[in-house]
């Protein structure tokens, strides 16, 4: 029954949206036609709409790889900051993955938190012995937090979890598949919202999440593994690529100042440079997004600035890459310094008159696209979310738009946002470090020898 | 090891059931913005009415018997002439144009009835040929027209026209075209049609479809006002330059020079202008770039066309929302000024309610006055061969035939009036307009068309009884 009822939706869906490309077919006459009389305009709206149905066609025939029975030796990296409430449920999550225990190691590092969280992970070291705990001594920001917790890694492969992600517990399995291929570098999972059921906010992010995990990312990933960036919130490394970065990616700087946030998205970037990065959608993991406005505001902000940052180096070298993975890279590069003109202009400018490609076009055409890009959701997905994909266009068309150049104008600005840390530089310092290793009889065995002594 | 921790979806919660009902819900609502764009705003109607043509095109009806047998005997029968017709546009007259705008449909009906009635389309660009003597017009010719270029008369008549094995003119605004909005057609969609060979493709001039501040007289049409300031040799200068781009355009476009030309808005210079002169001066310019030129004034006695009328101003008949029948009944009518002038209305003339005057309250549901029927059948047996007027030919005998005399059972789907009826005379004189006449109220029939085919059967679909 439910089948059944799934089947026609399913059906009714692709009915609409068919319907919809047939709307977007008949009008682009009035595209072209506006094409003469305001060429900037409507060459950004075609290449807009390409780029947009571009992407989801192409999602369309993603497939992750599947599960070939590789099983390199991972190590699960928690670096947290005053996050005395999730980090249990984070530890818990990544010690309960479904991947032999022997092949893996936890290890949570604590950035010089200033409550409780040190605690919670000595609570549970004493109850899960094979945990590596770290403590920093005090907080160097949450790159120095990986990068310690890369050094101290014995794994192959590197798998970080924000301190509030949470790991499915076949996560793991799936995501060092596609390490198989030696050319991959870097992998990263599908994230989930956790918290998508609270309010409008995370319900919107949820969607949002979805495409922009399963149609961007997903793209990027066919086109000869181009992600652009393997989100912290679940994300994989090879060891032996990241080591030779870490010192460059640690103390990263721009514009003088250290580049604190974009961690992801700039080791990312190096790896890109001369491996794959691909996405792994059987990988999934969940993460709690913000609830309030004003979270989510600066969140989106940070990310805009670190991608405005790495998109200054990933034009440097992306033309080398897939050539259909460069247009679309430099394409969304592009889009967002011409977005906001776009908005302005149309807005501002085509009030009055009746004119092809006038106010009622540009919003039946934007609607279009935000529906096209919500049905996709609800065709993969069926909680009832779907619709919020449009609140996040409505939203992303109305107020983030902006923030790519109120982000270029507060580039100096490296605070968080969300975190209250905010630290310069500097060499973690080994000696006001505490780490407790795997107890023995538990923990990783590299090359059949167990590290730590024999029980 | 603890338990692991299962992220498997759990049972649906009730919010959970709750937003999937919403999702559903929202799914159809959707729709609603597209629905709002395709009614309210000028594009979202054209886009619209793309969509209808694209997914059922429009088609010819099937006439009945009846109504082939009435057209076969109302129209009107000549050689040597023709009659021009005028369309606009074709589509959903929700534009503010009403009266300019005919239904797919109706237009569809239009073609069919002139093909029940033996009528034959001719292009003007045969009948300048025919005119300036060239091969000779085929019997019972009628041009088709359309005015401005616009895209949705475009869209609509031509799966209509090929239908039909028929060709219209197309008279474009050669400016327009290049610089293609909602409105007009551009010129690629233009060639599109042209190559069909059921597109005539002639001037309306390349900028000057338009009224302008002109000097001393408030606005006025551009092509026939003189602007501030402007001298009779500056004005005839900016008239032979606008008439000759936009035969250039029409040339690199279409392959061929127009010959004939269409006067915006029906003004040659006999009226809304500001000088005298500029009724010769409009009308050499139009002679030194074409054959023939059409306008449209005084709608109450648009004759046919013959060679010894003034080429360059030749009349048309503006087509309203009427039916087939009338139409012809209109074309049969136009060809026969002489009976309105010796005060002898024939009965067609009885039937049909003056061009331009709306029809009378109430009677579109009120007791038909006269009986269309009746006049149609009059005296079109097919054996008066028309000859133009001025010609030699006797006036056409004008008896009245009683209803019942009209060929087969099933009643013909006119206005089957009771017989004798009080014939209603028209009381106004014949306006003589130059503006276009007001448009007729779709909803509202003039009394005479108060039956159109409704659906194949035949039956009168505007009552009487």
């Amino acid at each position: 029954m439910a089948r059944v009822l799934r089947g026609v939706l399913k059906a009714a869906i692709i009915v609409y949206a068919a319907a919809i490309l047939g709307f977007v077919w008949l009008t682009k006459d009035l595209t072209f036609a506006t094409l003469a009389r305001d060429p900037l305009f409507a060459s950004y709206s075609i290449a807009v709409v390409i780029y947009v149905l571009g992407r989801f066609v192409l999602a369309l025939f993603y497939r992750p790889v599947p599960d070939r029975g590789y099983r390199p030796t991972v190590s699960i990296i928690i670096p947290a900051f005053n996050e005395e409430e999730g980090i249990i449920g984070t530890i818990a999550s990544c010690l309960g993955v479904d991947y032999p225990a022997h092949l893996t190691e936890v290890i949570a590092v604590n950035d010089g938190s200033t409550d409780g969280t040190w605690e919670r992970i000595l609570e549970a070291k004493a109850r899960w012995p094979q945990l590596y705990a770290v403590d920093l001594g005090r907080n160097y920001g949450k790159r120095g937090a990986m990068a310690e917790g890369i050094r101290r890694a014995r794994g192959d492969v590197l798998v970080f979890v924000d301190s509030d992600s949470y790991l499915d517990s076949d996560a793991v399995t799936a995501i060092v598949q596609p390490f198989a291929d030696e050319r991959v570098g870097a992998v990263v999972g599908h994230a989930e919202v956790r918290n998508s059921s609270v309010n409008w906010m995370t319900k919107m992010q949820q969607v949002r999440y979805y495409s922009a995990f399963r149609v961007i990312k997903g793209t990027e990933s066919m086109l000869s593994g181009t992600v652009t960036c393997a989100s912290g919130c679940c994300a994989a490394y090879r060891r032996s690529v990241v080591i030779p970065l870490l010192d460059a990616w640690e103390f990263q700087t721009f514009l003088g100042r250290p580049a604190t946030f974009g961690d992801d998205r700039a080791l990312t970037n190096r790896i890109l440079n001369r491996h794959r990065v691909v996405y792994q959608s059987s990988a999934r993991a969940e993460t709690v997004v913000p609830e309030g406005p004003k979270v989510f505001f600066r969140q989106q902000l940070r990310w805009k600035k670190s991608w405005l940052r790495e998109s200054m180096q990933v034009v440097r070298y992306f033309w080398r890459k897939n050539p259909i993975a460069a247009i679309f890279t430099y394409a969304s590069i592009a889009f967002p310094f011409m977005a906001p003109f776009v908005v302005l202009h149309a807005v501002g400018g085509r009030l009055l008159g009746g004119q092809p490609g006038g106010l009622w076009f540009y919003i039946i055409g934007t609607y279009a696209m935000a529906l096209l890009y919500s049905l996709y959701y609800a065709f993969k997905r069926h909680d009832g979310l779907w619709f919020h994909g449009m609140t996040f266009v409505a939203l992303y068309m109305t107020v983030l738009v902006f923030q790519t150049y109120w982000g270029i104008f507060t580039m100096r600005d490296t605070r968080w946002g969300t975190r209250a840390s905010t630290v310069e530089h500097a060499k973690i310092d080994q000696s006001a470090l505490t780490a407790l290793p795997p107890e023995d009889g538990s923990g990783l065995v590299r090359r059949g020898v167990r590290l730590g002594s024999a029980a | 090891m603890t338990a692991p921790v299962s992220f498997a979806a759990p049972v649906a919660t009730r919010s959970q059931i709750r937003q999937l009902v919403v999702g559903l819900v929202a799914l159809p609502l959707t729709l609603l913005p597209f629905v709002g764009y395709a009614n309210l705003t000028p594009e979202g109607r054209l886009v619209r009415d793309r969509a209808v043509v694209a997914i059922s095109p429009p088609t010819l009806p099937r006439l009945s018997e009846a109504l082939r047998q009435a057209a076969a005997s109302t129209a009107p029968r000549y050689e040597g002439a023709v009659m021009a017709l005028a369309y606009h546009g074709i589509g959903s007259a929700s534009d503010g144009e009403g009266g300019f705008v005919i239904s797919p449909t109706r237009f569809g009906e239009h073609l069919a009835t002139l093909r029940a009635g033996g009528m034959n389309t001719v292009t003007a660009a045969e009948v300048a040929a025919a005119f300036t003597g060239g091969p000779a017009l085929p019997p019972n010719a009628v041009m088709l027209s359309f005015d401005d270029g616009r895209a949705d008369a475009m869209m609509f008549a031509d799966p209509l026209l090929k239908e039909a094995g028929m060709a219209a003119t197309m008279f474009v605004i050669s400016g327009a075209a290049s610089e293609p909005g909602i409105y007009y057609a551009s010129w690629d969609k233009i060639e599109g049609y042209a190559r069909s060979g059921r597109w005539d493709i002639q001037s309306h001039t390349a900028a000057s479809h338009r009224d302008h501040e002109s000097e001393g007289a408030g606005s006025l049409p551009k092509l026939t006002s003189l602007a501030p300031g402007e001298s009779l040799d500056d004005y005839r200068a900016r008239v032979r330059a606008d008439l000759g781009d936009a035969s250039a355009a029409i040339e690199e476009h279409i392959g061929r020079r127009p010959v004939a030309f269409a006067y915006p808005f029906g003004a040659y210079g006999a009226d809304r202008s500001n000088d005298p002169a500029i009724i010769d001066v409009v009308r050499e310019e139009v002679g030194r770039e074409h054959a023939v030129a059409f306008q449209q004034d005084d709608q109450e006695t648009v004759p046919l066309l013959t060679p010894d009328q003034d080429r360059l101003r030749l009349r048309r008949l503006e087509v309203q929302n009427w039916s087939g029948l009338e139409l012809l009944q209109r074309i049969d009518r136009a060809g026969r000024p002489e009976q309105t002038t010796d005060g002898a209305p024939s009965p067609a003339e009885l039937a049909l309610p003056a061009i331009g005057d709306p029809p009378p309250p109430g009677t579109a549901s009120g007791p038909p006055s006269t009986s269309t029927t009746l006049a149609g059948a009059v005296n079109r047996t097919g054996d008066t061969r028309r000859t133009l007027p001025g010609a030699t030919s006797p006036p056409v005998p004008a008896g009245i035939v009683p209803p019942q005399a009209i060929p087969p059972p099933p009643p013909p789907p006119v206005t089957v009036a009771p017989p004798p009826a009080p014939v209603l005379p028209i009381t106004a004189p014949p306006v003589v307009t130059t503006r276009p006449p007001q448009p007729v109220p779709p909803t509202t029939s003039p009394p005479t068309t108060a039956c159109r085919p409704a659906g194949k059967s035949g039956k009168c679909a505007g009552g009487s009884g």
